[in-house]
Order: structure tokens, then C-alpha cells, then sequence
């Protein structure tokens, strides 16, 4: 054994008898959960306060309680009108009709009509300025018939156009993916866009500014969206003013305040690299070193990524743009960041898109309903959190009964309980339909991904309710053949090592389990 | 003086290990190709470790490597929970009926002590005889609980330490150095 260095501190004595023979870096950040509990805890007494104020006017005031009850009767005939779906519906009409007191206020404060209203107007005044910008591929010729439906969706929903001529590269680790994106960003001459959900302190931070600064040097315009809550205790307030003083401009996303508000719940989920409008990328990985696995979380983590080359880039550089001038409030003009990259020979179709709460309707859904819809022969899916609407289960449903081989990979490690025991609940109502259920042993899967024999969706969405109605997020739609044979190869490996599903049935007769499961299936929309 | 860390072409891992367990986590992580490259004592306990490896950061199959070596760090933790709970029905049961056998000892004896009437000796006779039943049963039973945990631990023991083999063997090939002898790094 090699000398051991001893650090300058007091003998120490204490033995530990905890059970373990090896434990890897797991440090998390005590100072950032202590900042982060403090915010909750002001929130949460602001809610408090609320609800007390509203009791004590119920008491004072006996025309509060006919009025209270009026108008959270109103509300209850506006939510069944709405576009919620059932399950948000019947618990929303029963949170109003029973806590009528306060429940209204809750509710206008949190409905995305009112509360995202005066946002919305300011996304789609930037979305028209941007709209047009480039032209929709003509896909009549394009041989996969399923896709152009999907394809078609897109453009008229978003101005996400389709390409025939960019490649796309799948990364079936978060260590694979950042090492192309730092030697993509290492070549780049123009720009750098970089848009996550969470940026924390640590070893790929460090590799990343290390690039970047010198970059900037370069003359090289690095840009940097974090979204303020996800990266709330993992990046220091030393490391943002480091970053700004490198000459990198750095915006935070949806700043948390200590005030109550349920604006709080729109997060950037997004996870976009663009490097000189040539190269992008888009996964589920984020910029911390849990993704690489350098820090151990939750056992192995598994993740994906996808390299977008050429100039189906240019859609998320015009999502990018329009969500840095909605933040900075500074006009853009995107036509000088577009049409940069070389066209490719490529064997499929390439959609980049985006989604978010400042469109009506849920992108996110939507075009995994459509995917899911045109499978015949497989569907697979892997995810972190499986929450999804009624749409999407009777989909899984209907395919599985109709002979679709249907699988759904989950974490054998949870990194939440409560919401690992509402996906695992969600997954294993489906099995009675003959959808197949795998957990990845010792590991926490962190992909977004769904695959069918036509298609595949790689991307930052959970397929969960967050993903679907509150977050921003972004992905890759494509048919390209290259890309479908390496996802599927990820997923048989995956399979693998996972294990199925077997014991629902036996679970499912316990009289605990039940009631935890219904427990859950009502709170599942908040979660 | 600290060596440099060069990150881009390392990478780096502490791993907090029992001092007694060393040789075994340097032999299991020189498989994943890792090299022990710094031993620290640890901050807060004397019976533990920290020992920095370093590989490189490119090599073949990464992603296998990293996902064996979550497979090999349960192993060893399953290893070190058995050693560590490794009679522990035996010291339960044990204790239990330690405890049950001193209660019904004093209780008989203080019954004894304190009164002088017939029903009390029937009764202190009963639960005198109760604990030296206790104390028989006792005698005969744990030796044999002690034996069964004993064969099931080295039986458990066995198992991880064969699935340890089999990992560091599929871990050697996919290094592609199946004789050892990566490079240190300095």
C-alpha cells in the first residue's frame, strides 16, 4: 500500500460501524438544500397565511361563505369546460368544492389562462416575429407515410420545420454525449448557445468553462440559460459571477423568490447545446456530474443524447433566441444565427422542436400520442417518470391489445419515492393489457426516449404530466434509419440488464397497497 | 505538494473505503481499469479511508465499465452488510432470552426473598423452573441458530464473491487488458 497522506487534523478515534465496504462522492450541496428549505418553508407559510386570512373573513364576514361558495361554483362549471384533462378536472373540482374558502384563490392563482396570460402574449409576439424564418420541407416523396402527420403537426403548430438533409447521432450515455459536445464546442468560431435545466458546480462544469472561457477569448459569443430552480443550491453564486465576469452572458430562468406564487412551477426543462448553428444537441442529460456518473446518485445513471447536424439546427437556434429575448427583453433578430450549416446525405427525416406552457396545447403529448398512434410492431419507452394522461394510457392500452410489442423501462433506483411509486403504479395497471414492464437494476434511468419500428422522440420529455403541461422542453422527432437501429440496440441492451416486472398482481392485493395507490393516482397531477 | 489533476485526459473518483477491506477494493477497481493513486485518512473516522483512483477518461466501453462498477460496489457493500449483521439473529435471539431468563430468575428469587407463604413458592418454583428451561433451551438452540447463520454467511460470502469474479473478469476484457498493468497516471 502507498504512504497515507494524513491531513492536519486531530487523531481521530471514532470508529464508524456503518455497513459499508466501499461508498463513492456523494457530496450534495448542505448549504443549497438549506437555502432551498428556507425559500419552501417562507412559501409554504405565505400559503399558510392565506388560507388562515380567508378562515378568519369566513368567521368575521357570514356573506364570505355564500360568496366564496359562489364563485368556486363558477370556477368548478369553468374547469369542466376546460381543456384540463379528467383526472386534473375531478381533482380540481374537488379541491374547490371542498375548501371553498381558499380554493378559488389557489386555483385563479395557478390557472395558466390568467396566471401565464401576460408571458403567453409576449411568446407568441416573439413567435410571430420568427415565424416563416425558414421553409417547410416538402415530405410527399418521403417513403415513411407514418411520419408525415407527426411532421405536419409540428410545423403548423410551431414553425418546427422538417429536414431531409441534417444527420442525427445518438449518445447512449450522458459520458458519450458531453464529450462530443465539449469537441463540438471546441471547434466553434461563431457561437455557443447553451440552454439547462440544471447547472451544478463539479468536474463537467469545470470542463465546460475551462472551454468556454477561452472561447470567448476567441471572440466566440457564449451564451447561458439556467433555469433558477433547478439549478437552485447546485450552482454558486461565485461560479454565475465567474461566469459573467469570463465574458459569458448567463440569464436565469424564472427566477425563485421566496413569495408565494405558482409560477414558480414553469421550469426550463430544456437541455440544448447550438454551436455555430451547425452542430446541436438535445438529451436528457444536464450539466452536473451525476449524469456522467463522476458523482454517484441513485446507483448507475443512464441517459441519452442526440447530435443534430446541419441545418434542422436552426430550429432550436430560433427557439433559443426567441426564449433569450423573452428573458432579456432585447429584440433578436435570428437571420444572422441561421442557414450556417452544410447539408448532409441523410436517411431520414429530422424535426428539432420545442414545447412549453405559452402554447395552447401540449406539443409534448400531442406528438407522443402521434408517434405512439402509428406504431404497429413495437413501441418502447424509457423514462424517468411515468404520469401520463388518459390519452396516452389508453394508447399504451390499445397497442398492446392490438399485438404492438409494447415495453416501458423505468429506474430500479428511485431518486423521488413518492414519484417512483406513482410511475411504478401507473406502469403496472397497464400490464393487465400486455404492456411489459422493466426496472434497470442498481440504476436510475434518466432518458426520455420512445421508439417505435418508424420512428423515435429523443429528448428532455418525461412522460409525465410536468413534461406535458408546465415545463419547457425540447427534443428531436426523426425516422432516420441509422439512429432507429442504435436507439433499439440501447434498448435491447438495457433490457438486458433490467429486470421485468412480475409481482404486480401479488401487490395488488394488499389492502395498503391499494389505498397508497389511490393516494397517489390523486395527487399524481401535482406532481 | 498536490499533483496537478488533468481532467481532460483523466478521470478521477474518491471512494471511502474500511481500512481493512483496502486491498480487496484496490484489487476489484484495478479490474475496472482504475488506479489508487492517493490514500488520505478520513476526516471524521479512523477505521476508514479515502483512496483517489484515476483512469483514463478515453477508453473502450466506458459506459460498461461504469455500470460494472456500480454491479461491483453493491457486491462489496453486500459483503460488508453481511459481515456486519452476520449473527445478528443469534445475538437477538440471544439477548431475548438473556433478558427472559434473568426476568424470570430475579422475579422467582425476589418472590422468595420478599414473601413466605406456599402459593408464592408455587409460584417462584414455576418460574425459577421456567428459567432453567430458558437456560437449557438456550444452551441447545443458539449454537445450532449460530451454525445455520455461520453457513449461511460463508454461502452469501461465496456468492458475491463469485459474482465479484465474474464481474472483474467481463470488466478485464472489456478494458481489453486482460493481464492487468494499466499506466499510472502522474
Amino acid at each position: 500500500m502507498e504512504t497515507i497522506k494524513k491531513k492536519n487534523r486531530a487523531h481521530n478515534s471514532i470508529h464508524s460501524d456503518a455497513p459499508f465496504t466501499v461508498k463513492v462522492r456523494t457530496e450534495s450541496n448542505n448549504l443549497g438544500a438549506f437555502k432551498t428549505m428556507f425559500v419552501l418553508f417562507l412559501i409554504f407559510s405565505q400559503a399558510a397565511i392565506l388560507i388562515l386570512s380567508s378562515l378568519y373573513f369566513h368567521a368575521l364576514f357570514g356573506g364570505y361563505t355564500a360568496i366564496t361558495l359562489g364563485i368556486s361554483l363558477v370556477l368548478c362549471i369553468y374547469v369542466l369546460s376546460s381543456e384540463f384533462h379528467g383526472h386534473a378536472k375531478a381533482v380540481w373540482i374537488i379541491f374547490l368544492l371542498v375548501c371553498f374558502g381558499f380554493g378559488w384563490i389557489f386555483f385563479l392563482m395557478s390557472d395558466k389562462n390568467i396566471l401565464f396570460a401576460r408571458s403567453r402574449r409576449k411568446y407568441q409576439k416573439i413567435f410571430l416575429q420568427n415565424k416563416n424564418l425558414q421553409q417547410q420541407t416538402d415530405l410527399s416523396s418521403h417513403e415513411n407515410v407514418e411520419i408525415k402527420t407527426a411532421c405536419q403537426y409540428l410545423f403548423n403548430t410551431g414553425d418546427f420545420v422538417s429536414y431531409t438533409n441534417s444527420k442525427t447521432t445518438y449518445y447512449p450515455s450522458g459520458a458519450q454525449f458531453f464529450d462530443a459536445v465539449l469537441e463540438e464546442i471546441e471547434k466553434a468560431k461563431e457561437f455557443v448557445f447553451i440552454e439547462y435545466y440544471i447547472v451544478a458546480n463539479g468536474i463537467l462544469l469545470d470542463k465546460f468553462l475551462s472551454v468556454l472561457k477561452e472561447k470567448v477569448k476567441q471572440g466566440v459569443d457564449v451564451r447561458l440559460i439556467y433555469d433558477d430552480m433547478g439549478s437552485h443550491g447546485t450552482l454558486k453564486r461565485r461560479t454565475k459571477k465567474e461566469i459573467a465576469k469570463a465574458g459569458i452572458k448567463i440569464q436565469d430562468f424564472n427566477r425563485m423568490v421566496p413569495i408565494f406564487n405558482v409560477a414558480l412551477n414553469l421550469r426550463d426543462h430544456r437541455k440544448i447545446v447550438i454551436v455555430d448553428g451547425k452542430v446541436s444537441f438535445t438529451g436528457g442529460a444536464n450539466l452536473a456530474d451525476e449524469y456522467t456518473n463522476e458523482k454517484r446518485m441513485h446507483g448507475y445513471w443512464k441517459d441519452a443524447g442526440i447530435k443534430v447536424e446541419g441545418v434542422a439546427t436552426d430550429n432550436f437556434t430560433i427557439a433559443f433566441l426567441s426564449q433569450w429575448q423573452f428573458l432579456t427583453k432585447q429584440k433578436i433578430d435570428c437571420t444572422p444565427f441561421l442557414s450556417k450549416a452544410e447539408t448532409f446525405e441523410s436517411d431520414g427525416v429530422v424535426v428539432p422542436f420545442v414545447t412549453g406552457p405559452h402554447y395552447k396545447n401540449s406539443i409534448a403529448q400531442n406528438i407522443f400520442s402521434e408517434v405512439i398512434s402509428n406504431s404497429k410492431e413495437k413501441l418502447y419507452v424509457m423514462t424517468p417518470y411515468f404520469i401520463p394522461d388518459e390519452t396516452i394510457t389508453n394508447l399504451l392500452k390499445c397497442k398492446a391489445k392490438a399485438g404492438v410489442d409494447v415495453r416501458l423501462i423505468l429506474p430500479g433506483v428511485p431518486d423521488k419515492k413518492f414519484v417512483y411509486d406513482a410511475s411504478r403504479n401507473y406502469a403496472e395497471k397497464l400490464m393487465d393489457s400486455g404492456v411489459r414492464v422493466f426496472t434497470f437494476t442498481h440504476s436510475f434511468v434518466h432518458s426520455k426516449i420512445v421508439l417505435t419500428e418508424n420512428s423515435a422522440i429523443v429528448g428532455s420529455i418525461n412522460m409525465d404530466l410536468r413534461s406535458f403541461g408546465q415545463q419547457f422542453e425540447s427534443a428531436v422527432l426523426t425516422d432516420s434509419h441509422s439512429l432507429l437501429k442504435d436507439v433499439n440496440e440501447d434498448f435491447e441492451k438495457t433490457i438486458r440488464y433490467s429486470e421485468e416486472v412480475t409481482d404486480y398482481n401479488k401487490k395488488r392485493r394488499k389492502l395498503s397497497y391499494r389505498i397508497w395507490a389511490g393516494l397517489l393516482h390523486l395527487i399524481s397531477t401535482f406532481m | 505538494m498536490e499533483t496537478k489533476k488533468n481532467y481532460r485526459e483523466f478521470d478521477y473518483q474518491t471512494i471511502v473505503a474500511k481500512k481493512d477491506k483496502v486491498d480487496e477494493v484496490i484489487k476489484r477497481y484495478d479490474c475496472l481499469g482504475w488506479k489508487a493513486i492517493e490514500f488520505s485518512e478520513h476526516d471524521q473516522y479512523a477505521n476508514l479511508i479515502e483512496i483517489e483512483f484515476s483512469r483514463k477518461h478515453f477508453i473502450k466501453n466506458k459506459d460498461d465499465l461504469q455500470l460494472l462498477q456500480i454491479y461491483i460496489e453493491n457486491d462489496l457493500n453486500q459483503i460488508g452488510k453481511a459481515e456486519k449483521y452476520k449473527h445478528s439473529k443469534t445475538t437477538a435471539l440471544g439477548l431475548l432470552l438473556g433478558v427472559f431468563l434473568v426476568c424470570l430468575l430475579t422475579s422467582g428469587i425476589s418472590l422468595l426473598c420478599l414473601m413466605n407463604t406456599l402459593t408464592v413458592w408455587i409460584v417462584s418454583s414455576v418460574l425459577l423452573f421456567l428459567a432453567l428451561v430458558s437456560g437449557v433451551f438456550e444452551l441447545i438452540y443458539l449454537p445450532k441458530v449460530y451454525r445455520k447463520e455461520k453457513v449461511a454467511f460463508s454461502e452469501k460470502i461465496e456468492k458475491f464473491n463469485a459474482e465479484l469474479d465474474v464481474a472483474c473478469a467481463k470488466a478485464k476484457d472489456l478494458t481489453g487488458e486482460k493481464d492487468g498493468n494499466n499506466k499510472e497516471e502522474k
